[in-house]
């Protein structure tokens, strides 16, 4: 099916906000990429006066051990996006796999599958991933496999009820009639029909990975060398008397982050699903008396 | 009914189970010898990892181990913490009521604030009233609550010095009961206000989009074309029957009761379970971390299964025989 270019980027201009997001976000993944070859400090080096507040020689001041903020608000950035990319992309892979299998298979693997991802949607997320991380060791490596590992269940059980409606469409009955393997009618059919319903998950699983890896840095689990946003929280909380700025930046930071993904996952979702776009205004005139 | 309570129950084991088997894994996963990951890093006496060794039979195979790890769990034997110098289970309970001081209020607050913002958004959706509770909900949804809970320091007090900047109660303390509770509220202002605006927004999305979803059934024209009032409609026809996905989400809250503390208590210092488990975590005791991940695990299994019972009282379509269970 032929999708014109105003189809594809219409869910992008139906609304500002989106808009402002899509800008906002790009613009941070260029700054994160780009960045520590612009700055010209070392985000470890000890040059300045500890505790500086924001001026224009160091615009977001500097931390307890003098380091500049702007420095390693930039090189967070490339962590906390990388972490929240990497999670969510595996957690993404792994929910499609599983939500497919259960729902093109059917039947004891359909029960068994959605039983445990029941069960991980049940248990307390933080209080594992920070069981786990403390444990294991609080390598980048680790916080992303565990914060993957908590957060496939969404993306399969929506994988799933799509499979369930594609998988009896009248194509891939076609498909199968022409003798097909099964399970290449679902690698090949049905996976890729499927996909759409996942679009949205994208951007509030990577929102959500980038809020669990700065709760995990914030409680000082991610090791001090790693600079994430969290890092930075943590570090703010230890000089909340003193230093507002390391507080107020990094939060922001990971706040318009999360927000503006959240937005754009919002939005996807409503230009895929239409009717959540019209609801209230149109009934409000039959309602009204 | 009593088939679907079954059925439930039924369902509640094998989660208890496997959050239990969960927790045996993560001790051996852990780098080192699994008797150091049961002690943690403080010194036990000679005797004790012996005794470990020999309770949790570390020489046998691994199922022997699970089910000798199972029954020392069902004995209430949460292990020990050398760090409290203390059963682990004790401490918890210990902890836990000021864990639930703190979050029972700011739950039913943020239940009860999260229906009527949902109300109020779905009734006037598409009107500018909608848009603020949207933002609202999707600012609140992005927000890291423990961000919020610093900003509310810094302001209220750092700054205004209107609230105090950590702890339950203080240490002056109070001779009278009406004293401490006020000295209580006073410290629960900051923390209870953070929670319950973090659950408060989860609370009003779900909230608006089950009554707009409501709102266009055919049952509600026909109770509208009926000549019914619209606060009537609202109330026994729509708010009824978009209850169950509430409930739902208002029960996930509450199962979490004992771990969505755990971001707030660190940064206002509340003696509760949060601030145990993450103090365990800085000291690497292995035993409290545990300890704290099982219970609350159990905790969240537990409230979900009466959130499960109390569906057929909310909704009378799955009192049935045929009850989807």
């Amino acid at each position: 099916m032929h999708v014109s270019r105003k189809q594809r980027w219409g869910w992008l201009r139906s609304s500002t906000a989106a808009t402002v997001s899509f800008v906002f976000i790009v613009l941070l993944v260029l700054v994160a990429l780009v960045g520590p070859f612009v700055l010209p400090d070392d985000p470890a080096a000890i040059s300045r006066q500890a505790l500086h507040p924001p001026s224009p020689d160091a615009l977001f001041g500097t931390d307890h051990l003098g380091r500049d903020q702007l420095t390693r608000m930039v090189y967070g950035a490339r962590i906390s996006l990388l972490v929240g990319v990497l999670a969510a992309g595996m957690a993404i892979v792994v929910g499609i796999a599983v939500g497919a299998c259960a729902g093109f298979f059917g039947g004891i693997v359909d029960i068994a599958l959605m039983r445990m991802s029941e069960f991980f949607q049940v248990i307390p997320t933080l209080i594992v991933a920070v069981a786990i991380v403390a444990l294991i060791g609080p390598g980048l490596g680790n916080i992303i496999g565990v914060i993957a590992l908590l957060s496939w269940p969404q993306t399969a059980r929506v994988t799933r009820a799509e499979v369930l409606r594609v998988k009896q469409l009248d194509y891939v009955n076609a498909v199968r009639c022409l003798g097909h393997r099964e399970i290449l009618v679902l690698l090949r059919e049905v996976i890729p029909n499927s996909l759409p319903a996942v679009m949205p998950l994208i951007a509030l699983g990577v929102a959500e990975a980038i809020l669990q890896e700065s709760s995990i840095s914030f409680l000082g689990l991610g090791s001090p060398d790693t600079i994430s946003w969290g890092l930075l929280l943590h570090d703010g909380q230890q000089n909340l008397l003193s230093a507002w700025w390391m507080v107020v930046i990094p939060g922001l930071a990971i706040f318009a982050t999360v927000l503006s993904l959240n937005i754009l996952g919002d939005a996807v979702s409503t230009a895929l699903n239409p009717r959540l776009r019209l609801t209230g205004r149109v009934r409000r005139k039959v309602v009204t008396p | 009914m009593v088939r679907y309570a079954a059925v439930r129950l039924a369902w509640a084991v094998p989660t208890v189970l496997g959050i239990v088997l969960l927790g045996f894994v993560l001790t051996r996963v852990a780098p080192g010898d699994p008797v150091q990951a049961m002690i943690g890093e403080f010194p036990a006496p000679p005797g004790y990892a012996d005794q470990i060794r020999e309770r949790f039979g570390l020489d046998q195979s691994l199922p022997t181990q699970f089910w000798l790890f199972l029954t020392s769990l069902a004995s209430g034997d949460l292990g020990f913490s050398f760090a409290h110098n203390a059963p682990v289970l004790d401490i918890i309970l210990d902890r836990m009521a000021n864990t639930l001081l703190l979050m029972v209020p700011a739950l039913v607050l943020a239940s009860l604030l999260g229906m009527l913002l949902g109300v109020l958004g779905a009734r006037r959706a598409g009107t500018r009233l909608d848009t603020l509770v949207t933002v609202v909900t999707i600012s609140g949804q992005s927000v890291p609550v423990f961000w919020l809970a610093m900003l509310l320091v810094l302001v209220f007090a750092v700054q205004l010095g209107w609230f105090p900047v950590a702890g339950m109660l203080s240490i002056t303390g109070s001779d009278t009961a009406f004293g401490v509770v006020g000295d209580y509220v006073w410290h629960w202002v900051l923390p209870g206000i953070t929670l319950t605006l973090a659950y408060m927004t989860v609370v009003a999305r779900v909230a608006r989009s089950s009554i707009l979803e409501t709102m266009h059934q055919d049952y509600v024209l026909t109770a509208e074309a009926k000549g019914l009032n619209r606060r009537e409609v609202m109330r026994r026809h729509i708010f009824r029957n978009a209850l169950p996905p509430i409930v739902t989400v208002i029960g996930f809250n509450f199962g979490l009761v004992l771990t969505g503390a755990v971001l707030t208590e660190t940064v206002f210092g509340w003696p509760g379970i949060g601030s145990l488990f993450v103090q365990a975590v800085t000291n690497r005791d292995y035993p409290v971390i545990q300890g704290v991940f099982l219970f609350s695990a159990v905790v969240v299994v537990l409230v979900n299964l009466l959130v499960d019972l109390l569906y057929p009282v909310i909704d009378p379509r799955m009192r049935g025989s045929h009850a989807r269970v």
